[in-house]
């Protein structure tokens, strides 16, 4: 694996197929959620595991069309597909890289302490934003076009925060590992009208 | 007409470095030691060359584990018995834990910036700093044991620790920058270790060997090996400064 791992991070494209990129992601990504489950601890360790790669993956599938019509004179849906993939697997790999400090940070932080959340939700941020500057840094390599570039951040960022707030909890603010995914709570709001609404209530 | 040859410091350290010799193959943990103080230009042949590898990965730990872990019995012997013998074991975990757990970042930040080190060459990189810092501790060891036993109480020790911990770190960094050049030097068809990197992510491995501390604490004072609370490091300072 850390053979493929640095195949991918070497830009070394012979090596990577979507399978393999797929198996980098899955084990990369599940690292990093099941390091930030670690702070809740038991089955929000599991549950984040999963989660994170759907994240990933999920976001991916659902803002691949729109990624492709940006690309389609340039690219054909394959080679788009290979590009967003292996974008996916870098950042994957850099969250993973900082798995370790994450658990430690997790298992280390006081329960039910609002510094403490506070603290790993900036930590979970400061990685999230590494991790996809990475991603961005491959992606404006490998096509080439700063506009497309901006187009698919734009699109991919765009659905991303959507789907992460479909799939919370992540840390827990409840500090209990009694939900994997609380759909129906979650649907009532979108990310976008949630940070829309804190910003009016700045002013109220 | 003679031609001036311009001696630069980088210049003079490389050519020192390249005079190195040192044969890991057969050499234990304290010879290698000796090496990162000694031969450090033949280490880093060797780790960029992958030669001796395995070699060199188990003596630099046993080395890291050995010396952090003579440290730790005396910063224990303030309250001598089962505290120096967890105080002995507690430091191992934080060097050779915090060094490790910021190994994969070193590795995957450093391909990015375009190394072609694999990852056994970057664990050996980074037990380099680690065998540094812990030769910094135990040749300290003398004075820290000598001021233990002499002093009445912690307030003083533990700022003479934290000023030996300091002195370990900074001369860590040092050497880690030094292989760093010298890496640079012998291979300039790629960035082995990112110069700006390397001191963000030395800002990383303090930021967690002070929080692995802090999980472990106490160090100086009595306690059982694992107090079982959990707490960030900032804690301390506001302890400190009496802050709330």
């Amino acid at each position: 694996m850390t053979a493929l791992v640095h195949a991918l991070l070497q830009s070394r494209g012979t090596e990577l197929s979507p399978p393999r990129l797929l198996a980098v992601i899955a084990a990369s990504s599940s690292a990093f959620g099941a390091a930030v489950g670690a702070y809740v601890g038991r089955f929000q360790i599991l549950y984040d595991a999963v989660k994170m790669p759907a994240f990933l993956l999920s976001t991916l599938g659902l803002s691949f069309a729109a990624m492709h019509l940006f690309a389609a004179r340039e690219l054909k849906a394959r080679e788009t597909f290979a590009v967003a993939l292996e974008t996916v697997a870098v950042t994957s790999v850099v969250l993973g890289a900082l798995a370790p400090v994450v658990l430690l940070l997790g298992f280390s932080c006081p329960l039910r302490d609002p510094r403490a959340y506070g603290f790993l939700i900036l930590l979970l941020t400061a990685s999230v934003a590494a991790g996809g500057l990475a991603g961005v840094a491959r992606l404006r390599r490998r096509l080439g076009s700063l506009r497309l570039t901006v187009a698919w951040v734009a699109v991919y960022q765009f659905t991303g925060a959507q789907t992460a707030w479909l799939l919370k909890p992540w840390v827990g603010h409840t500090f209990t590992d009694d939900r994997f995914l609380p759909l129906r709570e979650n649907l009532k709001g979108n990310f976008y009208e949630s940070v829309f609404r804190t910003f009016l209530g700045m002013f109220s | 007409m003679a031609e001036a040859i311009h001696v630069t410091p980088e210049s003079r350290l490389f050519a020192r470095l390249e005079q190195d010799r040192f044969d890991a193959g057969r050499a234990g943990p304290f010879a290698v030691a000796g090496a990162v103080l000694k031969s450090q230009g033949a280490v880093i042949r060797d780790v960029q060359q992958a030669r001796h590898l395995p070699a060199y990965l188990g003596s630099l730990f046993a080395a890291t584990l050995l010396l952090s872990a003579a440290y730790g019995a005396v910063l224990g012997l303030f309250q001598p018995g089962l505290q120096t013998l967890f105080a002995a074991l507690k430091l191992p975990i934080v060097v050779l834990g915090s060094a490790l757990l910021c190994a994969p970042t070193f590795f995957v930040f450093n391909s990015i910036l375009g190394s072609k080190l694999g990852f056994p060459q970057t664990v050996a990189v980074v037990l380099y700093l680690a065998a540094s810092a812990a030769l910094v501790l135990v040749a300290f060891a003398p004075i820290a044991w000598l001021f233990t036993v002499s002093s009445g109480g912690p307030g003083f020790l533990r700022g003479l620790h934290l000023l030996v911990f300091l002195i370990a770190a900074a001369y860590g960094l040092r050497s880690l920058n030094t292989a760093r050049r010298y890496l640079n030097y012998i291979d300039a068809t790629q960035t082995p270790v990112h110069g700006g990197f390397l001191f963000l992510w030395f800002g990383i491995v303090v930021f967690v060997a002070l929080q692995m501390a802090w999980y472990f604490r106490p160090l100086l004072l009595p306690g059982p090996f694992h107090s079982g609370q959990r707490g960030l490091f900032f804690e301390a300072f506001s302890l400190w400064t009496g802050a709330p």
